[in-house]
């Protein structure tokens, strides 16, 4: 069984739940998680965004510009100068001196106000540009009054693809998975949690004493499913996010595991050992029926869809190591797609189904590496060690993977290209299988 | 599943039965041998109690498990070296085609008269015409070629018979290139030339002017002999029969034909 030892990153996990000795934090808040950005690109677009300006004695639960900053900054490729700077605070164009901000070496400045009614908050922004002197972007929308954050994080994403042409991820949102575990198993603790994508209002799905694995985003980003042990072996559960109801999927003997849903939402790929060993299986929700789509001896398992739907990626070692391998589910057809090194597994499609993430192993330490597809490129995007479950950002410009930092699970993003990088240590906690939502209409 | 394994069961243990006598043999010398003498021999014993017969199968189905193993591995092994040398030869027959394509390239532009090749020389000698010194060389090289199509030219029209056009061009071609490597051959048939029109005086000064100019140059005898052949038309005995006898007394195609002169107008 020497070659079990080796499949991926689902059966590391189970060793590192039994190797992780972290503090339990007593408090039970959910502690948000922080924003350390450690690399950008060498000429970040200066940005002045001045704060917002409010109607009379108006108290806001969030400093709307400071959101749009952090989102900027975040992005890597601008940068915001910081308040103090600013010479004077303009509300509309009528008080901007555009020669102040090209002096504070701004390119571009966005104003803005914020009002509010009975239910709801309207956000007004422009966008200028300092040496034209004319208005980009300008627009205004509302929502509810506990949605001020969404408001700015929307702002955002309108400012980074006017400038950049790059659609804005600001407002998408991601699962992970919180561990809670010092060597006690009566005390440990899974959670699965949901938060906006810098981190901020994390929100608890689910809360169980046994492990949670492996979350996935339904296409539409109202649903997830994932991997509970709660019934005393792996199970795979779908959850609405807005009604929190749930329905365990499969409850076969032996492992349930990586489920993934299809771009079309109608089937999910995931692994089941039922048949013996470990094979990628289809199953229509709809109709709940099974499909089987692998068979070999060896390990088949962590599915993901092509960009099309018309195939599954995914990890074997049908070749004596762990390898990405391809399926053409209308003809069976299935085609090795990684060559470079001894151990690649876990793969995510890009959304322009153009690229490659996965983790790759070199000289004993697990990176993020990204391929071309039709080249067959690797370059390695992480420089930590033991870095797992890459998702990618469904504007297919950065990814967020699960690290170890200061002997914590943590979170760390990176942009395809490895200019922009930065993590989001817990204050409590591993966290670990971060899963990035699509775009949220 | 069950009923062909007892047969080799069945025929394993006949064959350890048979084999054993031979083997119990060297049981004492060799340690190893030993080990397998005393395998034997349970597996004689076996057949006559039925509580070590259980055993049997366990023991070999364990072995065959191992078998099985073993060969999945090998197969995961060779399955992977397949993979990877399909893969090594996909990108080898793509690098062909690639190398291919590019040696075609530049081979179709050589064959389209070097048209690029030629223009990238012109751009070399302008930029270094532009830098000064260190440049000569490219300089020179670019003017030769100027140079050798003019010479052609004004060849040609000599061997069109147009004589006066060719005059002008050999003339022409030694004001632009007064130190070329075909100002001698110019000066040559411009005598030539003006030999053939009867014009003695223009044919001795072009051939003079050789001789003064280019002393060593393979023209050199050849023109001696013209020169000669020129003195001695007009009447310079003296001079005419000294350049004959120098050209005569050389090893060059001129030799035969002052020594054939000389024979001819001089005894």
């Amino acid at each position: 069984m020497n070659h079990l030892r080796h499949i991926s990153a689902l059966f590391r996990l189970s060793v590192l739940f039994a190797a992780c000795l972290t503090l339990f934090a007593a408090s039970a808040a959910h502690a948000q998680l922080t924003i350390e950005i450690t690399q950008g690109v060498d000429s970040p677009t200066p940005i002045a965004v001045v704060p917002f300006g409010t109607p009379g004695q108006l108290a806001l639960p969030e400093d709307v510009a400071a959101i749009i900053n952090a989102d900027l900054r975040r992005s890597g490729l601008l940068r915001p100068l910081p308040k103090d700077d600013m010479l004077s605070f303009p509300r509309n164009k009528y008080e901007i001196s555009f020669r102040d901000w090209r002096i504070l070496g701004a390119e571009y400045l966005v104003i803005g106000n914020v009002t509010r009614s009975a239910d709801k908050y309207s956000v007004h922004f422009e966008l200028f540009n300092i040496l034209s002197q004319r208005t980009v972007h300008s627009q205004t929308f509302e929502a509810g009054l506990n949605q001020l954050r969404d408001l700015a994080h929307y702002a955002a994403d309108q400012v980074f693809e006017k400038i950049t042409g790059i659609r804005g991820i600001f407002a998408t949102q991601m699962i992970y998975i919180e561990a809670f575990q010092n060597g006690n198993e009566a005390q440990d603790k899974f959670r699965l949690m949901l938060a906006d994508v810098d981190g901020a209002r994390p929100r608890l799905l689910l809360e169980s004493k046994q492990p949670i694995l492996s979350p996935s985003w339904s296409p539409d980003g109202k649903q997830v499913v994932y991997v509970s042990y709660e019934t005393g072996r792996p199970a795979i559960f779908r959850q609405e996010i807005a009604t929190q109801v749930r329905e365990q999927l499969t409850n076969f003997k032996g492992l349930n595991g990586a489920p993934v849903w299809s771009p079309d939402g109608r089937t999910i790929a995931l692994t089941l050992s039922k048949d013996g060993n470990p094979e990628i299986y289809t199953l229509d929700l709809a109709s709940k029926k099974f499909t089987r789509i692998t068979r070999h001896f060896a390990i088949d398992t962590e599915p993901n869809w092509t960009t099309d739907g018309k195939g599954v990626i995914f990890t074997s070692n049908r070749g004596g190591k762990p390898q990405i391998y391809q399926v053409t589910l209308a003809s069976g057809r299935i085609e090795r797609l990684t060559f470079e090194g001894g151990y690649n597994a876990r793969p995510r499609v890009s959304p322009d189904g153009k690229s490659l993430v996965m983790v790759h192993r070199e000289n004993g330490v697990f990176h993020i590496a990204a391929q071309d597809i039709a080249s067959g490129d690797m370059r390695i995007l992480t420089e930590t060690y033991l870095d797992e479950s890459p998702t990618i950002a469904p504007n297919g410009a950065m990814l967020m993977y699960a690290t170890r930092y200061r002997g914590k699970g943590i979170l760390a993003a990176v942009s395809l290209d490895a200019g922009v990088k930065f993590r989001l240590p817990s204050k409590q906690g591993d966290v670990r299988e971060p899963a990035w939502s699509p775009f949220i209409d | 599943m069950a009923r062909p394994l007892i047969k080799t069961l069945t025929a394993a243990t006949l064959f350890a039965a048979v084999s054993v006598q031979a083997q119990v043999a060297v049981v004492e010398s060799t340690p190893i041998g030993g080990q397998a003498a005393r395998t034997s021999e349970s597996y004689v014993d076996d057949s006559s109690t039925p509580a070590t017969a259980e055993a049997l199968p366990v023991n070999v189905s364990a072995d065959r498990f191992y078998q099985l193993q073993l060969l999945q591995q090998e197969v995961l092994e060779l399955r992977g070296l397949v993979e990877e040398q399909a893969h090594q030869l996909k990108r080898l027959k793509q690098q062909r085609t690639d190398d291919y394509l590019d040696l075609d390239r530049r081979i179709s532009a050589l064959g389209n008269g070097g048209a690029p090749l030629a223009a990238g020389d012109s751009a070399l000698v302008l930029e270094s015409g532009q830098s000064g010194r260190a440049t000569s060389p490219a300089v020179k090289v670019a003017g030769s070629d100027a140079e050798a199509e003019a010479y052609r030219s004004a060849y040609d029209l000599l061997k069109q018979r147009q004589v006066d056009q060719a005059i002008t061009a050999f003339s022409d071609l030694l004001i632009d290139h007064p130190e070329g490597k075909y100002a001698a051959n110019a000066h040559y048939w411009l005598g030539e030339i003006f030999l053939l029109k009867n014009d003695l005086e223009s044919a001795r000064q072009w051939f003079t002017r050789l001789l003064d100019g280019f002393p060593g140059h393979r023209k050199v005898p050849g023109t001696q002999f013209k020169l000669g052949k020129v003195y001695h038309l007009l009447g310079d005995m003296e001079k005419s029969r000294a350049l004959l006898d120098s050209v005569a007394a050389t090893r060059s195609d001129a030799a035969r034909l002052a020594k054939k002169y000389i024979e001819q107008n001089f005894q």
